[in-house]
């Protein structure tokens, strides 16, 4: 038997032992509905908080000859304006309620609002009464039409943006990528105390005697913290995929290229950051004898990922390139966390990326040796003991 | 053949193993006995690489066991472990596969051993469902699920009903007529002297008795003397030198005597100081020899 198919057992049985429970499938179902929701939200919420996206006015056959006018002029002002004739009553209210009219223009001169006046409209109208009348003026004076319109050409007066656009453009990306760290931490924090838990409960039932009678600890470890990366990629694949379908089912609703590289970079640093914390998370877990232990084993793994959470939040976003930024989004136990916002807030090169990425399998390979000791040295004990005392004996 | 050669463990100032040495035949059922924290289960979980010794090896036909090797080996340790929330029939399918079966060779064992020790009604339950007994049924059936060339069973019948002991032992004896070498440790001795063809009894990580089970009764120094009746009340057995009381009871009396000692003259005196009803001079039992080893 190769040395990888007890691996793949294990990892097999994790991930077919958690598909069948229902915590999976709701969280599962739960962060796919999310996904749909939001996109949803996105497609009608903006119909629904817009009172009236029509606006309705009403034209006297006195103004009719306004109509074409209007159309152009509300064509170019980018509104959608429904002209409806009406026949000149005495209530002009109640013509207005009936119809379901924002106005109504009783003469060319003469445009009458409910109760309050909408200025879009009524510019609408004093432009294409204006138009209207231009050829009428221009003759008056002995020009031309082109001639009057030369002479009402507004000056151009140049407009320029106090915030560069591009820079706006990185608070959308900074954006993106704090949300990232915040759902990087919250997955990371999951899957570890899978994993975490897993490995107690192997301890405190004494499975895990059986099973290092016939596997050895890094291959019972591997297939543990890869199962459980397999179980969080069907969720995140669950995820993505709802996000496609909604995309293309939502068709007003695009992403911003920005999250699309965001999500992509994400879902790396969260594989990476799996394969790492997932084999410490293991690692403290052997240490532990009863599930009640857990939170005080973790702590130990908690406090490097707390610690560049809130760095990444904090700090990075205003010092992108600050030495500190540098050095956490390069070191292996803060990398997934800090270099996604130190990219997202305008820091970070390619080389920098490729330089953490290397040294996190590196540390990964290292980890996966350590932790391999300190599980081997503390899972059949049956007190709690602590890493180093673990570690020593695993080479005792 | 599975050979210790001198295993020795300390934790700290406690010594485990100190120079224990024996051996496994293929085919062979050797009872291992010993007081508690005689380094029994240290001596067994080295087997399986499970504990780091000090000094000494494990052999199997005369190369160190390694993870290759020890997958041919079952193990039933004494804290039992099982999955409790996994069915009884894929819980086993799983430890058949670690040990190398393929899909079909597992599922097909695993229906076998279950069907053999009672639980084909079962399959589909989660352990944490079953009875204690029913469970160590299962954790037998997970040792056993492939064919092992050797079984190492720590107390597999503490805890089990006289009927859930016969099917066990029946099937590890099956198991050893098939080839496989069994090391299995019990505090039920006359259990383990019914079923063992060699013991092997450990104190202090010392081996302190070993050889098939006829061949340490008979080289035994002692012998047995019981006589039931009223001469049991009488103290004739002091005309014998060395001759000890080891039971006495109102109309019995079990006495321990030189392995020379000749039977009819004992029978003699006991008559002669009164009614004998019953009379029995045998080597030691398993019991006896127990006592015998681990009290020197």
């Amino acid at each position: 038997m190769s040395r990888w198919r007890p691996v793949w057992l294990v990892a097999r049985r994790e991930i077919l032992t958690r598909l069948r429970t229902r915590s999976y499938q709701l969280s599962t179902a739960a962060v796919v509905l999310l996904v749909i929701g939001g996109m949803a939200a996105g497609q009608w919420l903006p119909d629904l908080f817009d009172e009236d996206p029509e606006q309705r006015m009403g034209v006297v056959s006195a103004a009719v000859p306004l109509k074409d006018k209007l159309r152009e002029v509300a064509a170019a002002f980018g509104e959608n304006v429904v002209l409806v004739d009406v026949t000149p009553g005495d209530d002009l209210a109640k013509t207005m309620e009936r119809e379901d009219l924002d106005a109504i223009l009783v003469e060319p001169d003469r445009l009458v609002f409910e109760a309050a006046v909408d200025a879009t409209l009524h510019a609408i109208v004093v432009q294409a009464a204006f138009e209207a009348a231009l050829p009428e003026r221009a003759t008056s004076l002995g020009l031309s039409v082109e001639e009057a319109r030369k002479l009402i050409e507004p000056v151009a007066i140049r407009v320029e943006l106090a915030v560069p656009e591009d820079e706006d453009e990185d608070d959308d990306l900074w954006g993106v990528g704090s949300v990232a760290t915040v759902v990087l931490l919250m997955a990371m924090s999951l899957y570890g105390q899978w994993v975490l838990v897993g490995v107690i409960e192997e301890k405190s039932n004494r499975v895990v005697e059986v099973l290092l009678a016939v596997v050895r600890p890094w291959q019972l470890l591997t297939g543990k913290v890869l199962g459980i990366l397999g179980l969080a990629i069907i969720q995140i694949g669950a995820t993505l995929s709802a996000l496609a379908v909604s995309l293309v089912v939502f068709e007003d609703v695009t992403l911003p290229e920005v999250a699309v590289t965001a999500i992509a970079m994400a879902v790396l640093w969260l594989v990476l950051g799996l394969l790492l914390y997932n084999f410490m998370y293991a690692a403290v877990g052997a240490t532990a004898t009863r599930p009640e232990d857990a939170s005080s084993a973790m702590a130990p793994v908690l406090a490097p990922m707390m610690m560049a959470y809130f760095v990444a939040l904090i700090y990075v976003p205003e010092n992108p390139d600050a030495l500190a930024s540098r050095a956490l989004s390069l070191f292996p136990l803060t990398a997934p966390l800090v270099m996604p916002v130190r990219i997202a807030s305008g820091g970070g090169s390619a080389i920098e990326v490729i330089l953490a990425v290397g040294g996190m399998i590196a540390a990964t390979v290292g980890v996966i040796w350590l932790a391999s000791h300190i599980y081997t040295g503390a899972i059949l004990q049956t007190q709690r003991i602590g890493l180093l005392a673990a570690f020593r004996r695993s080479r005792a | 053949m599975l050979r210790f050669e001198r295993l020795t463990k300390r934790y700290g100032d406690v010594v485990a193993l100190d120079g224990a040495s024996l051996a496994v035949a293929s085919g062979r059922m050797v009872g291992f006995l010993g007081p508690n924290g005689s380094g029994k289960t240290t001596a067994m979980r080295s087997i399986f690489g499970l504990v780091r010794l000090d000094e000494g090896r494990v052999l199997w036909d005369g190369q160190p066991v390694e993870g290759s090797v020890a997958r041919r080996f079952g193990y039933m340790p004494e804290s039992r472990g099982l999955y409790p929330k996994m069915p009884v029939r894929e819980q086993v399918e799983y430890f058949a596969m670690l040990h190398g079966a393929d899909r079909t060779a597992a599922r097909r064992q695993a229906e076998h051993w279950l069907g053999v020790l009672g639980l084909s009604d079962r399959v589909d339950s989660r352990v944490e469902t079953l009875s204690h007994g029913n469970q160590q049924r299962v954790q037998l059936a997970v040792s056993l699920a492939f064919e092992s060339d050797l079984l190492v069973l720590d107390e597999p019948f503490s805890g089990l009903d006289p009927l859930a002991v016969r099917t066990m032992g029946d099937v590890i004896r099956q198991e050893a007529a098939r080839g496989a070498g069994v090391l299995f440790s019990s505090h039920q001795l006359d259990l383990v002297e019914d079923l063992c063809d060699d013991v092997v009894i450990i104190d202090h990580g010392r081996v302190v008795l070993s050889g098939p089970l006829e061949d340490v009764r008979s080289a035994s120094p002692h012998r047995y003397v019981e006589v039931r009746g009223e001469a049991a009340a009488e103290p004739w057995h002091r005309a014998f030198a060395g001759a000890e009381v080891v039971e006495e009871h109102q109309r019995s009396v079990r006495l321990r005597v030189d392995a020379k000692s000749d039977p009819g003259a004992i029978l003699a005196a006991a008559s002669a100081a009164g009614h004998v009803d019953g009379f029995r001079f045998e080597p030691p039992s398993l019991a006896d020899l127990f006592v015998e080893a681990v009290r020197r």
